[in-house]
């Protein structure tokens, strides 16, 4: 099941029936943006990206890529006018996490160096408004039909976002707060983060919204890991439970440079995540993990890709979904081995659990290879709480009560196991096992 | 009494099949019973329905523990009021320390008994010496429950869970399958340095050289869901020799 760019014709994007109200939205804010701006390449980026956008449309279920993941609520919602909302440091202060950290403050995806405490050494941080001009023609070939319908959204919407970097070796962890203040609003930051050759560092992603209503997030981050750079990475999702969350991370590493990444969700009504990872230069690592809890009604869908460009590199993932009530779990994974690209070594696991009678997953793990000496591997399952692992904690004295509750929460803070700094492991852990555990 | 087995029927819940069809077992405190009986003729039945698994149905009889009614309870009920079952396949549990969910364990059942919950430390304390008394690596405690251990080592946690838990009557279902002689010897070393004169056994099996180690005070032979033949120790030993066909021919 090869896709090749060049040979899509625009029937290959099914369009949903109600994608005009979005669209309109946007082509709206893009000419208000574009009115207030004087530099011709961002407006070109805009207009490029929304053409695109239109000609596309948003998914329908018939898209491959959108069959599990129903857009109908994203697209009726009425989304307010953008606007620059505020908060204080009150607001900042309960929202922190508790682990030191060099918090940085983004209010409906623009960066607020007041409410955010001094950078660690070796961190430069800056608003994408000062983003350069080569990747802004970078981002104008970007701005074609193939691209998924929601980065182009947030490609058209350009404005806000941070342009991060690191040198050397960081010891701080770096936490991009994000905070949605309006609560029928859209915001589409788009961050651009760079870790240095033999730089190291830690960042955590917050998403969270500060009132609920549907709202609709569109995060892009773009991150490159230059030789030898290690980069830990953690995103948290925690939108409100009306909201929508549509969110790419674009990773590309170089030589001997390692990731470990690791998304939690949750929030929200609707919700995906996509880690696009590419590795580019040999003996790069990259651990990709994910750990989602739905509940209510509320659709999570976790996605990656991998590609596996050039020889010698590895890859490791686990991704878990536990679903409760009437709740969806979409997982979606495909590793990509390119012609040449001898003695990979990828693995990808997906594990499922659910919990209500109504709850559903579906999951798609894919591999694609085209090199002949490599060890690849990519497993899912999908069951109900072992009746035999509850009788075991039961005949110990545990009620069955709190036996479901270790078994599921073990099972679904697995793939945080393997965050390095202590304190992070455990917030993360902890707001996974209360959401279990109201 | 501690336990009194009357009548007791049981069916398989899911296939209607009456494995149990009239079992009677009176166990005195202090007692050590093994129950014997080839394949299939319903040992670890009776040891699970024991234990309140639901896989099983209670069609008709009584029990009662203690003087409780043991059919009413809940399995965890029965695990706080003093019944333990070794499991033949001790369960793996990916993710979940032994530490953890013995604690959770322990203090169910103190709270239960009505004792003030252990703190952490002194539940570590109380690990640490039975770990010792048995023989097991400290590690063990930080590990995920059953995962990655050997047969030996599964059973031997089964036998410190026992200890940590004290119970009144432990059940043992066939805990002997699947160990070589050392692990044999732990397992009734372990089993023997447990018998107080007050906590009663029942040891279901299929072999004798388990009850070599452990020298119960009764045997009793079960075949096709009932107790054919009750007698001491020397039973066992006439089993050994003669095999089941002979007393199945006989009373069976």
């Amino acid at each position: 099941m090869t896709t090749s760019s060049a040979s899509l014709a625009k029937q290959d994007f099914p369009r949903h029936p109600q994608s005009d109200k979005l669209l309109a939205w946007v082509r709206s804010a893009v000419e208000a943006l574009n009115a207030s701006d004087p530099r011709p390449l961002r407006r070109d980026v805009r207009m490029q990206a929304l053409q695109a956008l239109e000609t596309r449309g948003f998914p329908s279920r018939k898209d491959e890529d959108w069959q599990y993941t129903p857009l109908n609520d994203v697209l009726k919602a009425d989304y307010a006018t953008p606007a620059a909302g505020s908060v204080d440091a009150s607001q900042v202060e309960t929202m922190r996490p508790p682990f030191a950290a060099s918090v940085q403050v983004l209010v409906d995806g623009v960066w607020q160096p007041d409410l955010s405490d001094p950078l660690p050494k070796g961190v430069a941080l800056a608003s994408i408004e000062q983003v350069d001009e080569l990747t802004l023609k970078r981002w104008q070939q970007l701005a074609t039909v193939e691209r998924d319908a929601f980065e182009l959204m947030n490609l058209a919407l350009l404005e806000r976002g941070a342009q991060l970097s690191a040198t050397g070796m960081v010891d701080l962890p770096v936490v991009l707060l994000h905070l949605y203040t309006q609560s029928n609003g859209i915001a589409a930051p788009r961050h651009l983060l760079r870790v240095e050759p033999q730089a190291q560092l830690s960042l955590i992603e917050i998403h969270a919204t500060l009132r609920d209503g549907a709202a609709l997030s569109v995060p892009v981050m773009e991150t490159d890991v230059g030789s030898g750079g290690i980069l830990r990475h953690v995103k948290l999702q925690q939108v409100s439970e009306q909201a929508f969350h549509m969110a790419h991370h674009f990773l590309r590493q170089q030589d001997g440079s390692d990731s470990a990444s690791v998304y939690a969700a949750l929030g929200g009504s609707v919700t995906r995540h996509m880690t696009h990872t590419c590795l580019l230069g040999e003996n790069a690592n990259a651990d990709i993990n994910s750990a989602g809890l739905a509940t209510g009604t509320q659709v999570m869908d976790s996605r990656t890709y991998t590609g596996h460009d050039v020889p010698n590199c590895t890859s490791r993932q686990l991704h878990k979904l536990v679903v409760d009530d009437a709740a969806r779990g979409v997982f979606d994974g495909m590793i990509r081995v390119a012609r040449g690209a001898q003695k990979t070594d990828g693995l990808m696991d997906n594990k499922n659990l659910l919990l209500g009678p109504k709850a559903k997953v579906d999951a798609k793990p894919r591999l694609e290879i085209y090199a002949d000496d490599v060890k690849c591997s990519h497993g899912s399952a999908t069951g109900e709480l072992d009746r035999d692992q509850v009788f075991y904690l039961r005949a110990r004295g545990i009620s069955e009560a709190d036996a479901r509750l270790l078994i599921t929460t073990a099972f679904l803070t697995e793939p945080v196991e393997s965050i390095s700094n202590d304190a992070v492991r455990h917030w993360l852990h902890d707001l996974l096992a209360a959401k279990l555990n109201p | 009494m501690l336990l009194d087995v009357n009548n007791l029927h049981a069916k398989v819940a899911e296939t209607d099949k009456e494995i149990l069809k009239g079992v009677n077992l009176q166990v005195n405190p202090g007692e050590v019973h093994a129950i014997m009986g080839p394949n299939g003729s319903g040992k670890s039945t009776f040891a699970n329905v024991l234990a309140g698994r639901e896989d099983y149905e209670v069609t008709d009889g009584r029990v009662l523990f203690d003087g409780e009614d043991l059919l009413e309870m809940e399995p965890e009920e029965r695990a706080r009021a003093g019944l333990f079952l070794a499991f033949q396949y001790p369960v793996e549990i990916p993710g979940v320390s032994n530490k953890l969910f013995l604690f959770t364990a322990v203090n169910a059942v103190r709270e239960a008994r009505g004792l003030p919950p252990l703190e952490m430390h002194e539940f570590e304390e109380l690990a640490a010496e039975k770990m010792k008394l048995l023989k097991m690596r400290p590690d063990m405690l930080e590990r995920s429950v059953n995962v990655g251990f050997s047969g030996g080592e599964k059973k031997r946690n089964d036998i410190f869970q026992m200890a940590m838990l004290e119970p009144k009557l432990a059940v043992m279902d066939e805990t002997d399958s699947g160990l070589d002689i050392d692990a044999l010897r732990i397992v009734a070393d372990g089993v023997n340095s447990l018998r107080d004169g007050q906590r009663s056994f029942i040891v279901v099996t299929h072999y004798q050289r388990l009850l070599d180690y452990i020298k119960p005070d009764f045997v009793h032979v079960l075949y096709n869901g009932r107790i054919i033949k009750s007698g001491g120790f020397e039973l066992a030993h006439e089993l050994e020799e003669k095999g089941y066909d002979d007393l199945i021919r006989q009373f069976g």
